[in-house]
């Protein structure tokens, strides 16, 4: 940067200032013999207002800030909520003395007396009122990026055919988006394009169909648009991530040739017709008879056998311990990689800057695929349940047809082999106890074949297994009976709700140990598969209409070993927040502390009031009291329905940290997720938003 | 070629600091001081016959502010017309962009903005 | 809360007093204030409150009420009066209600010191009535440039 001009830029700042402070001086004095005067007190609101945006581009905040509040007061004047009075204009003068001493400190002079701004600032946040403002806020470009997989983006720019009069351009928005990764297509229709006769060069006539493949998050891929969406509604941007696998489009399988080329673009529909009627080798006619060059064909090729390849995907056998240590491995790399990432940065110089950067993309890479080898259909896991249905319903007498679904839906290995036992206790449920016999449902208006279904689907990173049968359901009563009657639960029928009641099933002691069954040599109870499911930081949940059927729905977190977080302290220890639940951090003055009278304390953020959890209260100890709290620092976090405010005296950083589970060693505490190994040794306590949500009853 | 980018604000701070970073980057920064002085710019390079690739301009100036700016630039008969024209606001103003981009804007920039978005916002338009 | 409805904080001071919620920022103990010197007696000092120095008043020198030692139940109620923000020391929060404006009855013809109308209206609740103050009437010009130079 060079510094020559630095000074240039703040000696044209300082002449603008001393301009204007020397305008409203003038208009002060008038103001002082002319207090009702709107038009004065307009001009002083604009000299402040012109003073607040000059001294926010040279990044002069603290002067920027000050003006801010100057402004806003003067609005208020203006808008008529705030009577002006002298004594008001003279705190408006002392203000400008501020200013100039603000200026004389940027010039080398001594530094503004704080007491003197508080005391002044003070004064003036009286004439603020009951509402506050918006305080002074520069807007600056999302820093935060979340660790993503690679995605493909199906983009239609469909634009208005005058777009060129606003000065915009397609070939600027697709500069721009393969600026950000590599077009797996692109092809650009010409429909709308006149003959030539009627051709007018300022009318932009072409729409553009291209496949983007990136790292960069959805809301990214839509900044690149930000400014024509509005006016062009035929944009469209749909994440068909799903039909990519290893790279290739796998729809591509199915299609022709010829198919593949004119989706491309490069070869005509007319063409192929033409092409489809020789017996020759298809891709052999398209190079002699059309304009397509051989690279284009032989690719086209190569992306149609890779996707034939992968949908009948050839596999070897691993160890599953193997894989274990590798995952270990990979974690405790991709944090060293982080740290090795930001101390880079510190260092500043370029060229390391860089190699390091390329090696946390590889990392996060391995990582990414080192998971995915572990991802597992659950096809096989499935199948395996309709000679447990038909021999069960067998032995039963009964008439039952299992239907699956979505049983390619992926599951990390080691987490099926511990949820198999657990689904086949439930579809045997179902079969044995769910499903009644041919004469019970002939009897009870159902058709005698019975159903037990079989779901599984992925809904916001967890995996949704379904286990769901049309058979007699579960009754309440007999279920609060059992309970009451085995001590698990006091009598008290009227408190409990039915749903209440279901998850009495989960209870342990619940159900009879007295069978042998082939499984454990014990009963398994419902709560061991509760235990099972939970120790996957899955959850479980019952619902049944009695009469009708019963369903059961397990959720497992897709992801649980690695998460980005943004680390902080509290007092003397270091917390985590999953970067996920992190919305936006604040640095709050005490003047957006608002607190009710024997209720929540609460915090003002740019007109919105979140409630504001102080941890210490949560988690109890000492040792997370906080310093001054009119110091710190505010993050905003949202959890499954809320939005609350965490207090916090400084942000470390954000990361990646590895879980360590809790559970091993102590019994799951509220609030926490478990724990994660920092690079120097300590332990940082990864926080559980919906669990605060909870204990606060926020 | 350097690209041309003409900056029109009453605020001298502002022209400078937009000149300051883009200038570093490249470009040719032509600075106006109001609406009036806008057009005149625009007149001059036209006459020497060469482009201005970009407009950014604030909305609150005197003599003509950026409303009426903008409206004289698209209504012209000149290739000028074809030329984006950002907005520059305040966060009070949301209001505005909405009568920019009625008139005509590419775009809008929220005041005070940092080099990181100027550029990015600069990158959009200009080739 | 319905339409047509406003909710009110009430106080007691001899009477009952009552002032719209909107107009309050906050309602908190009695507490030490900085004593300012020349002032009139009506005016105890000013609040610190989290960086906003506040003009605290006492409501029973400035209605001209019998002194009273403040107890425990004391409080200053932080309100909004002609756009900036006063304290107002009075007795005691009693209740926080929903008034709807048709039952808000004309105040009776009595005007306090200065003869400036502060009182917008009455509201009668349990055989008691309250009388609902403009905030914006309780200071004459004068007051309010005093209480800026605080």
């Amino acid at each position: 940067m060079n510094g020559n001009n630095v000074d240039k830029l703040k000696e044209i700042f300082k002449s603008e200032v001393d301009e204007l402070i020397e305008d409203s001086e003038e208009v002060l004095a008038t103001l002082e013999t002319d207090v009702g005067n709107v038009e004065l007190i307009n001009e002083i609101s604009r000299m402040f207002h012109s003073i607040k945006g000059s001294a926010g581009v040279i990044g002069f905040n603290d002067m920027a800030h000050f003006s801010h509040g100057v402004e806003n007061i003067l609005d208020r004047v203006r808008q008529g909520e705030l009577r002006i009075s002298k004594n008001l204009i003279s705190l408006i003068l002392e203000s400008i003395d501020i200013l100039k001493n603000f200026i004389d400190y940027y010039f080398g002079g001594p530094p503004v007396d704080k007491k003197k701004i508080e005391k002044i600032e003070a004064s003036l946040n009286r004439f603020k009122g009951v509402v506050e403002t918006p305080d002074f806020h520069i807007e600056e470009k999302r820093e935060v990026k979340k660790v993503k997989k690679t995605k493909y983006f199906g983009i239609h720019i469909e634009m208005g055919e005058d777009i060129f009069l606003r000065g915009q351009d397609p070939m600027l928005l697709l500069r721009e988006l393969s600026d950000m990764g590599t077009f797996d297509s692109i092809r650009a229709d010409v429909g709308r394009v006149p003959d030539l006769e009627e051709l007018q060069p300022h009318r932009s006539y072409l729409i553009y169909d291209l496949v983007l493949k990136t790292r960069n998050s959805f809301e990214e891929v839509k900044d690149v648009f930000i400014f024509v969406i509005d006016d062009n509604p035929k944009i469209t941007i749909t994440d068909i991530s799903s039909r990519f696998v290893e790279g290739v489009d796998i729809e591509l399988a199915d299609k022709r040739l010829g198919e593949i080329l004119v989706d491309e673009g490069v070869l005509a529909e007319e063409d192929v017709e033409k092409i489809a009627a020789s017996h020759k080798r298809i891709g052999e006619e398209i190079i002699e008879k059309t304009s397509v060059d051989e690279e284009h064909v032989k690719r086209a090729l190569w992306k149609k056998q890779k996707s034939q390849e992968v949908q009948n995907a050839s596999t070897i056998r691993v160890k599953i311990d193997k894989l274990d240590k590798l995952i270990n491995l990979v974690g405790e790399m991709v944090i060293a990689v982080s740290r090795i990432t930001m101390i880079a940065r510190d260092t500043g110089l370029k060229e390391i800057i860089n190699s390091s950067d390329e090696l946390n993309r590889i990392s996060r890479d391995l990582q990414e695929q080192i998971m995915n080898v572990r991802m597992v259909p659950l096809e096989s896991t499935f199948k395996r349940f309709y000679r447990v249905v038909r021999d069960l319903s067998n032995s039963q007498r009964k008439n039952i047809e299992l239907h699956i679904s979505g049983e390619d839906t992926e599951l990390d290995k080691a987490i099926i082999e511990q949820i198999a036992d657990p689904l086949k206790h439930m579809v045997r449920n179902s079969v044995e106890h769910g499903v009644e016999n041919a004469s019970d449902r002939k009897k009870a208006g159902k058709p005698e074949k019975g159903n037990v279904w079989l779901k599984a689907y992925q809904e916001e990173g967890n995996v949704v297994i379904e286990v769901e049968d049309d058979g007699k359901g579960i009754d309440p009563g007999k279920i609060y009976r059992k309970a009451v009657s085995k001590g698990l639960v006091k009598k008290n029928r009227d408190r409990f709700t039915d749903d209440e009641i279901f998850s009495f099933l989960f209870l342990p002691g619940f159900s009879t140990a007295a069978q042998v069954t082939e499984m454990s040599g014990r009963g398994v109870g419902m709560d061991v598969v509760k235990r099972n499911i939970e120790s996957l930081k899955g959850k479980i949940e019952v619902k049944s209409i009695p009469g009708k059927g019963s369903k059961f729905k397990i959720k497992i977190p897709l992801s649980i070993a690695i998460i980005d977080g943004m680390r902080l302290r509290i007092g003397l220890r270091t917390y985590i927040i999953p970067l996920d639940a992190v919305v936006e951090s604040f640095q709050v003055s005490s003047l957006d502390l608002k607190s009710v009278k024997g209720a929540k304390d609460l915090v003002n953020l740019r007109g919105e009031v979140f409630p504001l959890v102080k941890l210490h209260t949560v988690f109890g100890g000492e040792e997370l009291k906080q310093e001054d709290f009119d110091k710190g620092i505010v993050v905003l976090v949202e959890s499954t329905f809320k939005k609350f405010c965490i207090y916090v005296d400084e942000i470390l950083g954000i990361s990646q940290a590895v879980i360590k589970d809790l559970q091993t060693n102590y019994r799951s505490v509220p609030g926490i997720i478990g724990a994660s190994l920092n690079g120097d040794g300590s332990i940082s306590l990864i926080m559980d938003i919906p669990g605060i949500e909870k204990l606060m009853e926020v | 070629m350097k690209k041309k980018i003409l900056i029109v604000d009453d605020s001298p701070t502002l022209r400078a600091s937009v000149n300051f970073v883009l200038a570093g980057k490249g470009f040719n920064v032509l600075q106006a001081e109001n609406g009036e002085d806008g057009l005149k710019k625009l007149e001059e390079v036209r006459e020497s016959k060469q482009r201005i690739n970009l407009i950014i301009s604030d909305i609150n100036m005197p003599k003509m502010n950026g409303i009426e700016f903008l409206k004289a630039v698209k209504d012209s008969k000149s290739l000028s017309r074809f030329i984006p024209v950002i907005i520059l606001t305040t966060e009070k103003e949301a209001a505005l962009k909405q009568k920019g981009r009625e008139y005509g804007a590419a775009g809008w920039m929220t005041k005070p903005f940092t080099p990181e978005i100027l550029l990015s916002v600069v990158k959009k338009f200009i080739r | 809360m319905s339409s047509g409805e406003k909710q009110y904080i009430t106080f007691k001071l001899e009477e009952d007093y009552g002032i719209e919620l909107t107009r309050i920022k906050e309602i908190i103990r009695n507490q030490e204030l900085t004593v300012v010197p020349e002032t009139p007696k009506f005016i105890l000092g000013i609040l610190n409150l989290r960086g906003i120095a506040v003009p605290v008043i006492d409501l029973r020198k400035l209605f001209q009420l019998t002194e009273k030692t403040m107890d425990e139940y004391a409080v200053i109620i932080v309100m909004e009066i002609l756009g900036r923000l006063v304290g107002m020391l009075v007795d005691g929060v009693s209740d926080m209600i929903a008034i709807k404006e048709e039952n808000i009855t004309d105040p009776p013809k009595f005007t306090d010191r200065k003869g400036t109308k502060f009182i917008k209206g009455m509201y009668e609740k349990e055989k008691k009535f309250i009388m609902l103050l403009d905030a914006d009437r309780l200071f004459s010009a004068d007051e309010i440039e005093i209480i800026d130079g605080m």
